[in-house]
């Protein structure tokens, strides 16, 4: 039966697909459909010009006997693992500093934020220089100091950790979060701890921390996700060396795909990174049943 | 007692004049190497004898960087007017109307937040060559804001849905369609999230390298980002040091004036504990 209500229903329902129509032209034809394409494609091989060949699940064996797939796991595993709890650290001692400071805090911690707006790329050719081994800022200080300079980005040794340092430069944008959430920590809590005799460590251990933990998760799947691609520095600095050093998983599907032609093998590279990040997520937030607190329950 | 108060302020003050110098001394040298000579940037000092500004100017005309820079403004200009009005009209649909599969829909949103862009960067390949797309500024724009990251949308339904219903009642009944009722009420009410969504669309855009390194081949179409990049592989044998460092300077200049200028919305993102853009 058709009734006035009926038609305004309509009239909403067409519009609302009006509205998401874009997005969702976007989504099927760059997201969903390629994303399909990327798991068939995982399953043939091909170079992106002559014949496509199935070849089932031959790519993921590959895989698990490529020393170059284990060795991508290894430095990108060893670089989240690193850099993301040290971010957590260092944001968090900063924001306790500079709580502390009662003038220019804003104007600190602003400054503090900045390197977090730094392009990657700018980052990256900011610490070529500053890391380089001859004539770079650090090096020369430590000259200074008696101490002969590692050769950072062009040593084995050092150039992972001369990438986590860049991104521990970076860590205002985390300070950030977390001064907001000490912010959200009731002052009750606080004095009430005071009056049982706990000093600032203890404040520190059991509460503060405490009541951080959801910001603290947050940033570490935020950080795993994102940081799990790094890539940008990669290509502008080292391109996976030396030695490979610093082969990140999504430079080696870059390279497997764009330098070695194997898409197919590319690809079944690409599943596996979205499998395994699900992995990670999945289990960052089963585990944060045992170390999160929210406030209120 | 109050000894050891005044020791430990010191100590503070102390670690933060560390810090801030740890932060401030790498931009403080990228700007001071940027008007060096050709042969100062490798000396250890920290100041140039005489400013060389008309290296900005040398940069500017030396490897087409104008086109480089006009190629970022220029394809950021467009994701972030274009990503925010797709990401605010999405939104709009799912915090107001009602339709089967809005919940879906939804899902869908959330569902791009957790999505690498490895996972599908090579078949975008695949199907953007197919398409004639590669080395165009549409390769650039298009997939980017029609299908806008899904933290965008999320952010202004999250501000839509703080708006009073009884607006969008009262312009029905004045005889508003949902169009209307969008353009005309929701939209200019969400200036604080749009303005949001302006900005981390444009530093995601204005660093990003991975698209153009995919997607763009022919030099009249890079953007900045890859521009650099591509510079210092060659640096080695062309030491135009000093002129890449006055790009350079002009590349993370526009970023931090923009956060100097909007620190308000980072810190409300900071605020919302939700953001996945602000964060590396």
């Amino acid at each position: 039966m058709k009734t006035f209500s009926n038609k305004v229903k309509r009239n909403e329902i067409i519009s609302a697909y009006i509205f998401l129509a874009p997005w969702l032209i976007g989504f099927v034809a760059f997201l969903a459909g390629p994303m399909l394409g990327g798991i068939t494609l995982s399953f043939f091989e091909w170079n992106g010009i002559s014949n496509i060949q199935y070849n089932g699940l031959q790519n993921y064996f590959k895989a698990f006997s490529d020393p170059d797939f284990w060795k991508s796991l290894l430095v990108t595993f060893s670089f989240v693992f690193t850099a993301l709890p040290l971010r957590v650290i260092i944001a968090l001692a900063l924001a306790l500093l500079v709580v502390r400071i009662k003038s220019f805090q804003n104007v600190i911690s602003s400054i503090i934020y900045i390197p977090a707006v730094i392009p990657s790329v700018a980052l990256a050719l900011l610490f070529a220089q500053i890391l380089n081994p001859h004539a770079g800022m650090i090096n020369e200080l430590l000259y200074f100091l008696g101490i002969e300079g590692p050769e950072w980005l062009f040593s084995e040794e050092w150039a992972l950790p001369s990438l986590v340092l860049m991104f521990i430069w970076q860590s205002g944008s985390a300070m950030i979060l977390y001064i907001i959430g000490l912010a959200t920590i009731p002052k009750e809590l606080l004095e009430a701890s005071t009056i049982d005799g706990a000093g600032a460590w203890r404040k520190l251990i059991s509460i503060k921390i405490p009541l951080l933990t959801p910001i603290i998760l947050f940033n570490l799947i935020v950080g795993v996700i994102n940081n799990f691609q790094y890539f940008d520095q990669v290509y502008v600095l080292t391109q996976g060396g030396p030695n490979k050093a610093t082969l990140f998983y999504v430079f080696n599907i870059y390279r497997t795909a764009f330098e070695y032609f194997e898409l197919g093998y590319a690809s079944a590279l690409a599943v596996i990174l979205s499998i395994l990040l699900a992995i990670l997520t999945f289990m960052l937030l089963k585990s944060s049943k045992t170390w999160v607190f929210y406030q209120g329950g | 007692m109050n000894k050891t108060i005044n020791v430990s302020n010191y100590f503070f003050y102390l670690t933060i004049v560390f810090v801030l110098f740890l932060v401030l001394a790498p931009l403080a040298w990228i700007f001071l190497a940027s008007l060096k000579k050709q042969n100062e940037i490798y000396l250890f000092k920290w100041f140039p004898d005489e400013a060389q500004w008309i290296n900005y100017y040398e940069a500017w005309n030396t490897y087409d960087f104008s086109q480089y820079f006009f190629n970022s403004i220029f394809v950021t200009g467009i994701n972030m007017f274009m990503g925010a009005i797709v990401a605010s009209l999405t939104a709009f649909a799912l915090a107001r109307l009602r339709f089967p599969g809005r919940n879906f829909i939804f899902g869908l949103v959330l569902s791009t937040m957790m999505l690498p862009f490895a996972a599908y960067m090579i078949p975008s390949f695949i199907l953007f060559r197919w398409l004639g797309w590669i080395d165009t500024y549409t390769v650039l724009t298009v997939p980017f804001f029609l299908a806008v990251p899904g933290f965008f949308i999320f952010l202004m339904r999250q501000y839509y849905m703080g708006i009073p219903k009884e607006i969008d009642e009262a312009a029905k009944i004045d005889g508003c369609n949902f169009f209307k009722i969008y353009w005309y009420i929701a939209l200019p009410l969400s200036r604080p999230a749009f303005t949001t969504v302006l900005i981390f669309i444009f530093l995601f855009n204005w660093e990003d390298l991975i698209r153009p390194v995919l997607f763009i081949n022919s030099e009249n179409l890079r953007t900045l980002s890859i521009a650099l990049a591509l510079l210092n592989e060659t640096a080695e044998q062309a030491p135009l040091h000093h002129l890449m460092m006055a790009v350079t300077v002009i590349f993370i200049i526009l970023p931090i004036l923009i956060y100097l200028f909007f620190q308000k919305y980072f810190r409300d993102m900071g605020q919302s504990g939700l953001d996945s853009v602000s964060q590396r």
